[in-house]
């Protein structure tokens, strides 16, 4: 029993104290007695409610199950209907395969009968096909039965030739025959003719032979007729201490009858006798205000012309000296003067691209030949003066045709031209002297060089000059030396120089000697040098002039020599003082 | 400590009331209940809490096929139209709602018809709370304010240990007098020592307000106070004198456990002994007949 700890105050309330507590045991027996009045009621019906939540429980689930059963019934049944009219599964499968066999059976028969349908067509093809082939097969029976008619008819044909080719055959047996015989013949023939022509071998030898002999004694008899000259001319000399000028000399051949030998060398119609070289000057003229470039004999002699860079040309009379006429027209300086053939014209190249023809007479002029593009250096008649040659600095070398008027042929010719010369009368054959120091030989017909000679010259060939007998041609060049070329053969002959010859000027001329035994060359200190050709050996020097020689000229009468400087001074030289 | 094999007590712990819980007709409908669903009875403890019964009641009506699925927070109970405070003990709320004087003649109303309600919960006049942790929270915060107006701390609470806390309310729902009495018992003796202040409440009738006031168990002299001095230095009005009065059932008494205590009980006795299991001494004065 609790009780308080501390002492109660009241004394009333000890006493009541057992008492309260006993009143409190009796109120609360009370109080539950009617409080739980209902107790059993509750427990009973707590117990009720349970069982009724166990048999809603059960119901529910008893629920459940039956609708789970009457489904299930009701898929039976309906499977049961299904079975009823589909039969069981195991039937429908049956059902369904054999319904499938009936299927494929019946694509089977539409296949076949497709197939059938085919076969009957190309049953139908294949008679068509049979009835054409058997047509062809009687269209080629024909056939083989033509041909092999047309094949006896050929066999007959072939056997037919067969026997002519016998014929033939035995023909051409004969006839083979016939050649062999003909041939043995034949061969004996060639033999005969081998020992004719040994025999004519033999006899042109012997007549070889005795014309060489003859030719020696030709040979012999010319070189003692020389000879003789000299001897004869030494011996005029030596008598009369002049120099003879033999002016009216005829260009006929002296047969000497001392030897006996008939002089039948050929030589030129120009050529003169026997020469003297002139040491005298006769004449010293100077004429011109400008430079002389050029001087030329005419072709009989009486008189000699001179080009000059004053743009005039001056003829002279050769005896006098007298300046007969001064022809001008040209624009620039005179390069080359030459007199035609008959001594009638004049042509003067000049630097300003043309050449000029003058009349000697009426000293008009009477044809410019205008068409270079260069400087003209040469210009020549040809022999019967229907031509005019024409060689310049634009490299060619034109053909001038004196009674067109124009040129009728340009020639190319490779280097600037310094000099050209026709080597025959008409003027078919040129050869010309070129920058390039090579020595050409043309054909104007076809407009073709014929010949180039190369390395004869060490430097550009100056002047060309053609011998009187026409076999050699003389080169000067500015390499100090002149060489004489022959025409048939093309060999260098001789090479010319002398110790103190040198060519002066690109447009030196030099010359021949009417008889051809001497070369003429003015040098670049105004000697003229001499060369005997035969001796091959400088003959002679005159000195008179000063400045360079521009160009020698020996007149064609043989007396006298013409030359002129670059200081405009003109010497003629003859044979000895007047 | 071996629970005290006291009558009193035993008696107070085994004090029961049959309960009629009725669904209310227009939520009944509402709710899905095909037929007129029968009320459920339950013989409820005094010292137990309506919360710790909801979930059988929801179960028992969910039977009858009510379609409630809300929480069990949801459910609140009412006396006539005025919504029961569940955090009070349901033999409070008895002795309180159906203001029944033991020592009339008049039959009890028994059993108490309660109505459920499923819907509708009045937020403006209840707390709403998780059904079982909030009571149990509540119930621990009571004994707790005991405690500290025993002690003026709440030391001795929380100096037992987390076993007898919860030994404690697994005592009061598992209706075990020696668990729950062993643990409060220390509580309650309180050493011996006499307690700073009483730990009671009083209740009146028409929705007064509850008065808890300090109540010291010793006058200024040290003498104790016994029940009725306690009664008329709160309500002197309704209270005269400490002492009983001849015409008892002509003036107001105090009703606990559904019994008229005697007012020469010492307040401290009182309170160890006629206290509810949450330490309060919780007394709802009645008016007179």
């Amino acid at each position: 029993m609790f009780s308080p700890t501390a002492p109660s105050g009241s004394a009333i309330n000890n006493v009541a104290a057992g008492n309260w507590q006993g009143d409190l045991v009796v109120k609360l027996l009370l109080r539950d007695r009617r409080e739980k009045a209902f107790k059993d009621f509750v427990e009973s019906y707590n117990s009720l409610v349970q069982k009724l939540g166990k048999f809603a429980d059960r119901n529910a689930e008893l629920e459940l199950s039956e609708k789970s059963a009457t489904e299930k019934s009701a898929s039976l049944s309906r499977e049961i209907e299904i079975l009823k009219e589909q039969g069981s599964p195991i039937n429908q499968k049956r059902t369904a395969e054999l319904e499938q066999q009936i299927q494929s059976l019946k694509e089977e028969r539409a296949e076949l009968y497709k197939t059938q349908g085919t076969n009957a067509q190309r049953l139908l093809d294949v008679n068509d096909m049979l009835r054409n082939h058997e047509e062809t097969a009687k269209k080629n029976k024909e056939e083989i039965q033509r041909l092999t008619e047309a094949n006896q008819t050929l066999t007959n044909k072939v056997d037919l030739q067969a026997q002519v080719l016998r014929e033939k055959d035995v023909t051409i047996q004969l006839l083979q025959d016939e050649v062999a015989t003909l041939q043995l013949e034949l061969g004996k023939i060639d033999e005969r003719m081998k020992d004719l022509e040994k025999e004519n071998g033999q006899l042109l030898q012997r007549w070889l032979k005795k014309m060489n002999e003859e030719a020696e004694r030709m040979n012999e008899a010319n070189l003692f007729y020389e000879s003789a000259l000299e001897v004869h001319a030494k011996a005029l000399e030596f008598q009369s201490g002049v120099v003879i000028v033999d002016k009216e000399f005829t260009p006929k051949p002296v047969t000497f009858t001392e030897s006996g030998i008939g002089s039948t060398r050929t030589r030129s119609r120009s050529s003169a006798g026997p020469v003297i070289i002139p040491l005298a000057v006769a004449k010293k003229l100077t004429p011109h205000d400008g430079e002389i470039h050029t001087i030329q004999s005419s072709a009989d002699g009486s008189m000699f012309a001179t080009g000059s860079a004053d743009k005039t040309i001056k003829i002279f009379d050769a005896t006098t000296g007298q300046t007969k006429q001064s022809l001008s027209g040209s624009i620039q300086s005179i390069m080359h003067v030459s007199f035609n053939s008959s001594n009638d014209m004049i042509a003067g190249a000049s630097n300003d691209n043309a050449a000029r023809l003058w009349h000697l007479k009426t000293g008009r002029i009477r044809l410019t030949l205008t068409g270079h593009v260069g400087k003209v250096y040469s210009s020549r008649f040809n022999g019967d003066s229907s031509k005019v040659i024409t060689g310049s600095h634009d490299r060619t070398i034109k053909v001038w045709d004196l009674q067109k008027g124009y040129c009728i042929r340009t020639i190319f010719s490779f280097s600037s031209c310094n000099d050209v010369v026709p080597l025959d009368e008409e003027g078919t054959t040129l050869v010309s002297g070129h920058l390039d120091n090579n020595l050409r030989f043309w054909d104007v017909r076809s407009g073709k060089d014929i010949k180039e000679l190369t390395g004869i010259h060490l430097g550009q060939i100056t002047s060309v000059s053609v011998s009187p007998d026409g076999s050699k041609v003389l080169t000067n060049s500015r390499d100090n030396t002149l060489k004489l070329v022959d025409l048939r053969t093309y060999d260098v002959e001789q090479t010319l120089h002398a110790d103190g010859y040198k060519t002066g000027a690109n447009w030196s001329k030099s010359c021949f000697s009417p008889d051809g035994r001497y070369v003429a060359a003015g040098s670049l200190d105004g000697t003229i040098f001499y060369w005997n050709i035969q001796k091959s050996k400088l003959e002679k020097t005159a000195k008179e002039h000063n400045a360079l020689v521009c160009g020698v000229s020996w007149s064609p009468q043989g007396g006298q020599v013409f030359s002129a400087d670059k200081d405009r001074t003109v010497c003629i030289w003859a044979g000895g003082l007047r | 400590m071996t629970a005290p094999q006291n009558p009193i007590t035993r008696a107070i712990w085994d004090g029961t009331l049959p309960i009629k819980f009725s669904l209310d007709s227009t939520e009944a409908a509402a709710l899905g209940a095909k037929a007129i669903v029968e009320p459920y009875f339950i013989e409820a403890p005094r010292c137990s809490y309506f919360p710790l019964w909801t979930s059988q009641i929801r179960k028992y009506f969910v039977d009858m096929a009510l379609n409630f699925i809300g929480d069990d927070a949801e459910i609140w109970y009412d006396v006539d139209g005025t919504p029961l405070k569940w955090h009070y003990p349901i033999g409070l709320l008895y002795d309180l709602h159906t203001g029944y004087r033991p020592d009339s003649n008049s039959p009890p109303p028994l059993p108490w018809p309660v109505t459920v309600h499923f819907k509708n919960f009045p937020a403006d006049k209840l707390i709403k709370a998780q059904a079982i942790d909030a009571t149990q929270d509540f119930f621990m915060s009571m004994i707790k304010e005991a405690d500290f107006l025993r002690n003026g701390s709440t030391k001795k609470v929380m100096n037992l240990s987390k076993n007898d806390q919860t030994q404690l309310w697994d005592g009061l729902w598992s209706k075990n007098y020696d668990r729950f009495w062993s643990v409060n018992y220390r509580l309650v003796i309180n050493d011996g020592q006499m307690p700073k202040h009483v730990p009671m409440r009083i209740y009146l009738p028409d929705n007064c307000p509850v008065i808890q006031e300090p109540i010291s168990p010793v006058d200024e002299n040290g003498n104790q106070l016994t029940l009725g001095d306690v009664l008329h230095q709160v309500l002197p009005e309704l209270f005269p004198s400490p002492l009983p009065s001849e015409n008892a059932s002509a003036f107001p008494v105090p009703v606990i456990h559904g019994i008229i205590p005697q007012l020469e009980i010492p307040i401290v006795w009182a309170s160890q002994n006629l206290c509810y299991p949450d330490n309060f001494l919780h007394i709802v004065v009645l008016l007179g007949i």
